[in-house]
């Protein structure tokens, strides 16, 4: 496959750093998804992964989330994603109770 | 009588207390006047005699009147005789009378009791001195009355004595068996009154207690068989030495054996004796404690000739024993070979072995044999325990005797061995082992043991002496066992050749799908000649065969491949399964072999479900129609192959519902060598209705379980049918399986719900669920970098449920381990109705239902 599955872009913001992900995210991009992610958040105070225009996300998905939020808690940083209400990303974080785990926000605006 | 023993029996005499030689003294013949003197009477009659006698004395000298010493002979003479015939009490009876008759008539003068002259101090003199010899005599007399009394008592114990002596001789002289022999033995002494009494063999440097008398344990509890190499007992010097020894009752005694022996029998005075055996050596001993400490009259003596006569009977009881053992080894030799005769695997030889030496040389036994690579071709164990359950059919490498390893490095060096074992290391368990044999088995291709264990405390441990013996047990077994291995290896070609002409994959075709399972004859001889086989002849047509061709082996095996390639290609020529089968019988003259070879013969019609078939003297098809249940097909039925002229073979017709399953079967799945034909095919029907919801692929496998135990004895061929009705389009993809391609499968199977015009909540559902499955395909089925799996994805709908699966062909990991694959598997439970997983040899299905909201009818 020529066109990439996902596409990740990070802002950075003074410390607020917001990773917005676009595509889907499955087994084969997850990892690097994550660690591309996670790099550029190194040091930040709050981090939001945007995942309102993730059109697929699976169980490694979910792994990558957990794995930011873990993260997270070492560096003392806010860790938050954003879903679309009524999404299959958000009905996927309810099946699996992630959303007890991560802050989870609607759509901004 | 041996010289040795007789010399210890009169060393025996000689100790003892009581002067024996009287015993031998021959009995003094009895006097005239004792004979008148005798009885109980005979005091009376003894004391009248004196009266008597001292009156005829008394009138002698009163006749001759002379007052001189002369005048008192006669009365002297008279009380003498009394004395020396009637004993003291008559002598003292006679002497009375005497003075004092003697004082009436005779001696007036002594009234005054004056002695008036030297006659009178003379007189007196001989008077006094003449009664003190009299009471002299008489208690003289007096003791030899007592001696003579004891002589008799002493005679009649020596006769009894000497009975018991003579009964002992014959009742061991009838004994052919040692135990007897010593038990009659120990009895013989213990009615003699001898406390403790016990009789112990050699048997090829072990010492065994063959009976016991006045011992708490009997002797079949207590541990027999010590090795006298080790005995440092009393007992053990004796048969060391071969010299007798007795123990005294205060002696303080270096041997812990005698000492509490004392302590816990209040055992007194003893002897042990060896026993000789005709070549010389000691046999054994017979061992004899009193309570008292000093050896009753003759009972020493009587100790030493049992042991004597003991001696001579056990000589030729063990000398006959060891006749009958080499008999009896002569006669398993011969069971064992007839037994394995009878067995055709390497698996039953082995276990007719185990089987054949238990109980007879061993309390358990465990054969095993193993190919070149170390794995474990067939291990027969056999426990002989009543209390014990045996070890049950699981006889791998975990069921092993303890110490394994070591107890095969003992038969490293080829030959077979007496495992001499620290006793703790084997007190536990079913193995526990008081004597162990390992024996080697010589195989050409592969090695093997035998080993043998003895727990019985009665049982004669392992020698070396039997090693010969058990050494040719091991060659014959191992000539048998050579002789299965090769049969198996020419049953394990058959069974390739056999796998090698059955197709290796039945490809599904649009609404119909199809399993199939062959199980080869595990146990016997039994492989080659079943079949299966699907052949689509048309996108609408396919041909299904089963059948099987008689005979077993490679030659079966060749039979039934040609007749499949046949049945291949009449299937694209012929139009009808009859056509097809009379084709098939004019081309069957020329294959030899293919003579009474059954098959069904069926040719369905996807879009119709018209069914057309032929039973050619096969087993019936059973359908199983998710209405009406399952039935057999009965009808177009006809001969097998090659039995009858063909023209009359007609096919039989009817039309499958969707959703319906037939069973094609061979005879191995319902013959049973115990079991009614009838029965089975009723108990088949039963297992088909009850596994109605078994996903279709392992449907064939699930049945042979169900219907078979364990692994078959015959050849089983499985072939399930399902029929969906006509196709609706369905999904059938398959993958590379690596994780790039899940986009692919999710791209595939969206563009396939929405043309089915599935909701798109559940397309998204239904799509994340199958990228999950594909993931854990991907990941656990080939994670171990086998690259060439393939992920398939198959998509139907029923109606208004969507029936997805995923397949690999690789091998599941555990998942226990990795936490977000337990999400996925939640994910997938969320997101469908169903869920099932089937975890076969061949791979993985996960199939999936989910009943979906249809926008617009479902598309054909």
């Amino acid at each position: 496959m020529t066109e990439p599955l996902a596409r990740t872009t990070v802002d950075r913001d003074a410390g607020a750093v917001t990773a917005r992900i676009r595509g889907e995210i499955d087994v084969s991009n997850a990892a690097a998804i994550g660690q591309k992610i996670q790099s550029a958040a190194e040091g930040c105070d709050s981090l939001r992964v945007d995942l309102t225009e993730v059109s697929f996300i699976d169980s490694a998905g979910l792994r990558m989330l957990q794995h930011l939020e873990r993260a997270r808690d070492g560096a003392r940083t806010r860790f938050s994603v954003t879903v679309q209400p009524d999404s299959t990303v958000r009905q996927l974080l309810e099946i699996t109770a992630l959303d007890r785990v991560i802050t989870v926000e609607p759509e901004p605006g | 009588m041996t010289p040795a023993s007789s010399a210890a029996a009169e060393r025996l005499l000689a100790s003892s207390p009581s002067d024996q030689s009287r015993d031998s003294e021959p009995a003094r013949p009895a006097r005239p006047l004792e004979v008148l003197a005798g009885g109980g009477v005979r005091v009376l009659r003894r004391y009248a005699v004196a009266v008597v006698l001292v009156g005829a004395g008394l009138a002698v000298a009163v006749a001759v009147r002379e007052p001189t010493d002369g005048a008192l002979t006669p009365l002297l003479a008279a009380i003498a005789i009394v004395a020396w015939t009637c004993g003291p009490g008559p002598a003292m009876l006679a002497t009375s009378l005497g003075v004092a008759g003697a004082w009436f008539f005779l001696l007036d003068p002594l009234w005054s009791f004056h002695v008036r002259d030297r006659h009178d101090v003379w007189r007196w003199v001989v008077f006094v001195g003449v009664s003190a010899v009299v009471v002299a005599v008489g208690h003289r007399m007096r003791l030899e009355q007592d001696r003579a009394r004891r002589a008799r008592v002493r005679d009649h114990e020596a006769r009894i004595l000497v009975d018991r002596l003579r009964q002992h001789a014959r009742a061991i002289a009838a004994e052919s068996a040692p135990e007897r022999v010593a038990h009659e033995t120990v009895r013989v002494l213990a009615d003699a009154g001898v406390a403790f009494a016990s009789v112990r063999v050699v048997r090829s440097g072990t010492v065994f207690e063959l009976a016991a008398h006045g011992v708490a344990v009997p002797a079949a509890e207590r541990d027999n068989g010590h090795p006298l190499a080790d005995d440092r007992t009393a007992l053990a010097d004796v048969l060391r030495t071969g010299e007798p020894v007795t123990f005294a009752a205060q002696e303080a005694s270096p041997y812990p054996d005698v000492l509490e022996l004392r302590r816990t029998l209040g055992a007194g005075a003893g002897v042990a004796l060896p026993l000789r055996s005709s070549g010389g050596g000691v046999s054994g001993m017979v061992t004899a404690f009193l309570r008292s400490a000093t050896w009753p009259d003759g009972l020493g003596g009587f100790v030493a000739a049992v042991a004597e006569q003991c001696g001579v009977a056990l000589d030729r009881a063990l000398t006959v024993e060891a006749e009958s053992r080499s008999h009896a080894r002569g006669r398993l030799l011969a069971a064992l070979v007839d037994a394995m005769e009878t067995a055709t695997t390497v698996r039953d030889v082995a276990q007719v072995v185990s089987d054949t030496l238990v109980p007879r040389v061993a309390d358990f036994a465990w054969v095993e044999v193993r190919n070149p690579g170390q794995t474990i071709v067939a291990a027969a164990p056999r426990v002989e325990e009543p209390d014990r359950a045996p070890v049950g059919e699981a006889a791998d490498s975990r069921a092993r005797p303890v110490d394994w390893e070591l107890l095969c490095g003992a038969v490293a060096d080829g030959h077979a061995h007496v495992v001499d074992w620290p006793s703790r290391r084997l007190d536990r368990g079913p193995w526990a082992a008081r004597s162990l044999a390992a024996l080697p088995l010589h195989l050409s291709d592969g090695e093997g043991v035998i080993l043998l264990g003895l727990r019985q405390r009665s049982r004669r441990p392992y020698a070396p002496e039997d090693l010969p013996f058990l050494e040719e047990i091991a060659e014959r077994a191992a000539l048998r066992l050579d002789n299965a291995l090769l049969q198996e290896q020419a049953q394990d070609v058959a069974r390739r050749l056999q796998q090698a002409l059955l197709p290796t994959r039945l490809a599904d075709t649009r609404g119909m799908r199809v399993a199939a399972c062959y199980y080869p004859g595990a146990h016997e001889l039994h492989v080659g000649g079943d079949w299966y086989d699907a052949i689509e002849v048309s996108p609408t047509r396919v041909v299904y065969t089963v059948g099987d061709v008689v005979g077993k082996g490679v030659g079966a095996a060749a039979v039934m491949g040609r007749v499949r390639s046949a049945l291949r290609a009449l299937a694209h020529r012929c139009t009808d399964p009859a056509d097809i089968l009379r084709s098939l019988e004019s081309y069957a003259t020329a294959i030899d072999g293919a003579e009474f070879a059954t098959l069904c013969c069926c040719d369905l019609d996807i879009v119709t479900g018209r069914l057309r078939y032929v039973q050619a003297g096969h087993p019936p098809m059973l359908l199983i129609d998710p209405a009406a249940g399952a039935t057999f097909i009965e009808d177009g039925r006809t001969t097998p192959l090659l039995v009858r002229v063909p023209d009359t073979c007609v096919a039989a017709e009817r039309t499958l519902e969707p959703g319906s399953t037939l069973l094609f079967y061979s005879d191995g799945l319902v013959e049973r060598r115990d079991g009614r034909l009838l029965e089975e095919l009723d108990r088949l029907k039963a297992v088909a209705a009850s596994l109605a919801d078994v996903p279709l692929p392992s449907l064939p496998e699930r049945i042979v379980q169900a219907m078979v135990a364990g692994a078959p004895t015959d050849d089983v061929v499985v072939l399930a049918v399902r029929y969906d009705g006509a196709p609706a389009e369905p999904l059938a993809e398959s993958y590379p399986a690596t994780p790039t391609i899940l986009a692919h499968v999710r791209r595939d199977l969206r563009a396939w719900l929405r043309r089915h015009g599935v909701d798109r909540q559940d397309e998204d559902a239904l799509v994340l669920a199958v990228s999950e499955a594909g993931a854990n395909a991907v990941e656990h089925a080939y994670g171990d970098g086998d690259r060439e799996g393939v992920v398939a994805v198959e998509a139907t709908s029923e109606g208004d449920t969507i029936v997805v699966s995923v397949r690999d062909n690789g091998t599941w990991r555990s998942e226990v381990d990795r936490q977000d694959r337990g999400r996925g598997t939640a994910i997938m439970t969320a997101l469908t109705d169903e869920l099932e997983r089937e975890s076969t040899s061949r791979g993985t299905t996960v199939t999936m239902r989910k009943h979906v909201r249809v926008r617009a009818p479902v598309a054909s």
